[in-house]
């Protein structure tokens, strides 16, 4: 027993009160969002040091919201906090995939003229009675109010007692839950379970919850995510933010693999909707390609910079308030980035299958960058009547864009003679 | 085909086997699984590698033997990465070099490869053993070539490696079992292609594991206990090496309770 008391995890899921609503940290966005479901986690790791933001774009009624989180060890309540939205946004818009346009110059006079326009992908974002608890041999170690949530700490004797304690409070856990709530259990791990206060939430003037910070001090870097599977109807996306002094940050125990990247695309994809398609459905081949076994890298960075930017990096404030403790401590005369923090973008589909584990972590000295980049070259649209301009429309221009319907195709596997008229079209 | 299978022991030295898992390991990895070996990587690592070999034998006067040092050398292309050719070089320094400091009774105590590795990765943050890279889809392949190495070299041979994977097997299950969680999660703990690279062709080293037959198998069964334990307690992803390299002075109190005949290469002398 001794051997897993200091089991140090983290394991997050949420789940709402209706019946069918339970997700994970979905996320989505307002208007137009890539993934109606999806959950955004920002995991800043340095040393021992572990913090967790966990965003959610919950859509229903606040008050069916609840939040179950494995954690290990009771949290006091210092330990809890609640963060920005719109810093959350700010990360993901720093960090998505991104186009970049070219246009191509007059053939017969050729100085190239580069304009990059950075197009995010709008990733996603994403009570009690005590009595009754002890006879269930549920203990609430500790209960907070903070921002608009009511947050409970939880440690149980045995996971039955744990759910229909929950179960009678409302929580309408997945079935099948049970073994997996009892692992955890077994883990020495206890339970943080936030639901909305409405009166605090009506005084927070925002209309969309807000994401919780918890931090603690613990030897593993993992994630867990079984919980998010019990119940899965499909698969879940999950986005992960890890903030690191040193360098990337990749799973260990499954395949850490780069998104295809620097591909040339055709131009009719810069249509928001088709570049949202294109996105979505290169990520569904690559993760094919992978048996949909792989975590995917979207963007590694150093915070000082990015080239070219989707958004401008985070400032120190930005990044304090997401837990990077040492972020401005250092040389901060650099456009207002902080120095020595190492953001990596992970992008996983997961279902119970083919993720049967929790997600394990190591950071790495790799501070190599990379980014998912989208590369649209516009024709020249003019009249060019020397010889090569006569050569480009005739020949370099069709030949390249045979080439990108090819690769689009071979990216997304969308139908080539679809593409290939959607180009001619657009000519 | 027993006697078939003699014939081949004594005619091929399991070390070209294993360069030629390693390579292929290699060549699949660089075109299939876009690991970054970077050319001048693989290179630094030869060279310092073969230099401190060279170097070495030349001190003692010993006749040249480079088989072992393309083994080791390639073990640790295969598992490490640094974003420094330095710390590459320092690990292959290390890792030939304790082959002829640290010895007892006229053989080398450490797994070269391992010990090189594991010194780098205490010393540094900027060098790592991507352990996940591999992914689970080479698994079958690389317990295909285990089994291979274990008819090559005979179940005495590779009996450390053999203890040591169903001893690893057996503690994740029972973990699994007591944590009530499904199989597939120590399954997918197994199918893991580093840890089996670790097993049959580091773990392996018939000049560095136990001498006698229940020495084998209690060294087996430790580093896997240790392995097992650092992974779970310590979560330290590598556990596996960092057991090997804690491991490995035991085995000369292991030859010391059950002793037998030291391995000897075939060909070649023992460095």
């Amino acid at each position: 027993m001794n051997l897993f008391k200091s089991f140090t995890t983290l394991a997050l899921f949420s789940l709402a009160l209706e019946a069918n609503a339970f997700c994970g940290f979905y996320v989505g966005k307002a208007d137009t969002s890539l993934y109606n479901q999806a959950s955004q986690v920002v995991y800043v790791r340095d040393g021992e040091r572990n913090v967790v933001t966990m965003a959610s774009d919950f859509k229903g009624e606040v008050k069916d919201f609840a939040m179950v989180v494995p954690v290990p060890t009771v949290l006091k309540r210092e330990q809890i906090s609640i963060v920005n939205n719109a810093t959350i946004q700010h990360l993901d818009a720093y960090s998505a995939p991104r186009l970049v346009e070219y246009y191509d110059s007059d053939p017969c006079t050729p100085t190239p003229v580069v304009k990059a326009r950075p197009m995010a992908p709008r990733l996603p974002m994403m009570i009690h009675s005590t009595k009754r608890a002890e006879d269930l041999g549920v203990k609430i170690e500790a209960q907070y109010t903070v921002g608009e949530y009511d947050i409970l700490l939880l440690s149980a004797k045995e996971s039955g007692g744990l759910i229909t304690w929950l179960t009678e409070q409302g929580y309408k856990l997945p079935q099948g839950a049970e073994p997996v709530v009892g692992s955890y259990l077994k883990q020495d791990m206890k339970f943080f379970v936030a639901k909305v206060n409405l009166k605090e939430q009506s005084k927070t003037g925002f209309s969309k919850l807000r994401p919780i910070r918890i931090v603690y001090d613990n030897k593993k870097f993992m994630l867990p995510i079984r919980l998010g599977t019990v119940n899965s109807q499909g698969e879940q996306e999950l986005f992960i933010y890890a903030l690191s002094r040193q360098g990337r940050i990749e799973t260990t125990n499954y395949r850490t693999v780069k998104l295809p990247s620097d591909q040339e695309i055709p131009e009719y994809v810069k249509d928001t909707k088709t570049f949202s398609n294109f996105y979505r459905d290169m990520f569904v081949r690559s993760a094919q390609r992978e048996k949909n076994k792989a975590v995917f890298l979207e963007y590694a960075w150093d915070m000082n910079w990015c080239d070219p930017c989707a958004a401008d990096p985070l400032s120190p404030s930005q990044l304090k308030e997401l837990g990077v403790f040492w972020a401005g401590t250092q040389n901060q005369n650099n456009g207002g980035g902080a120095q020595n923090v190492y953001i990596t973008r992970l992008h996983l589909r997961y279902n119970r299958e083919n993720f049967p584990e929790d997600l394990a972590f190591q950071t790495t000295g790799n501070t190599e960058n990379f980014q998912g980049r989208y590369i649209i070259r516009h024709p020249f649209k003019g009249n060019a009547t020397c010889p090569a301009g006569q050569n480009y429309f005739s020949k370099t221009l069709p030949q390249r864009q045979e080439l990108e319907a090819k690769r689009l195709s071979n990216l997304t596997g969308w139908d080539i003679s679809e593409i290939r008229k959607n180009i001619a079209t657009k000519k | 085909m027993h006697s078939y299978l003699t014939a081949l022991r004594q005619k091929l030295d399991p070390r070209y086997y294993q360069a030629l898992v390693q390579t292929s390991l290699l060549i699949y990895g660089w075109l299939s699984l876009d690991l970054p070996f970077k050319p001048e990587q693989v290179i630094a690592v030869l060279f310092t590698a073969f230099l401190t070999q060279f170097l070495c034998l030349k001190y003692l006067n010993l006749p040249w033997q480079g088989l072992s040092t393309l083994n080791t050398s390639l073990s640790i292309i295969l598992l490490l990465y640094a974003n420094s050719l330095w710390w590459l070089n320092l690990a292959s320094l290390l890792a030939i070099s304790s082959k002829f400091l640290i010895r007892y009774q006229n053989h080398h105590v450490f797994n070269p490869s391992n010990v090189g590795i594991v010194v780098v990765l205490l010393l540094t943050d900027s060098v790592w053993v991507a352990v996940g890279k591999w992914g689970h889809g080479l698994w079958e392949l690389m317990l295909l070539a285990g089994i291979g190495l274990v008819i090559l070299l005979g179940w005495q041979r590779m009996l450390t490696s053999l203890v040591f994977l169903s001893s690893y097997t057996c503690l994740l299950f029972a973990r699994a079992f007591w944590l009530g969680d499904p199989l597939s999660i120590p399954l997918h703990q197994l199918e893991n292609a580093a840890l089996l690279i670790f097993c049959f062709f580091m773990l392996s080293d018939p000049m560095t594991v136990p001498r006698h037959l229940i020495g084998r198998c209690v060294f087996g069964f430790w580093v896997a206990l240790l392995a097992w334990y650092l992974q779970i307690k310590w979560f330290l992803p590598n556990a596996f090496l960092y057991a090997l390299a804690l491991s490995s002075p035991l085995v000369i109190f292991i030859n010391l309770a059950w002793n037998h005949e030291p391995y000897r290469w075939h060909y070649g002398r023992n460095n």
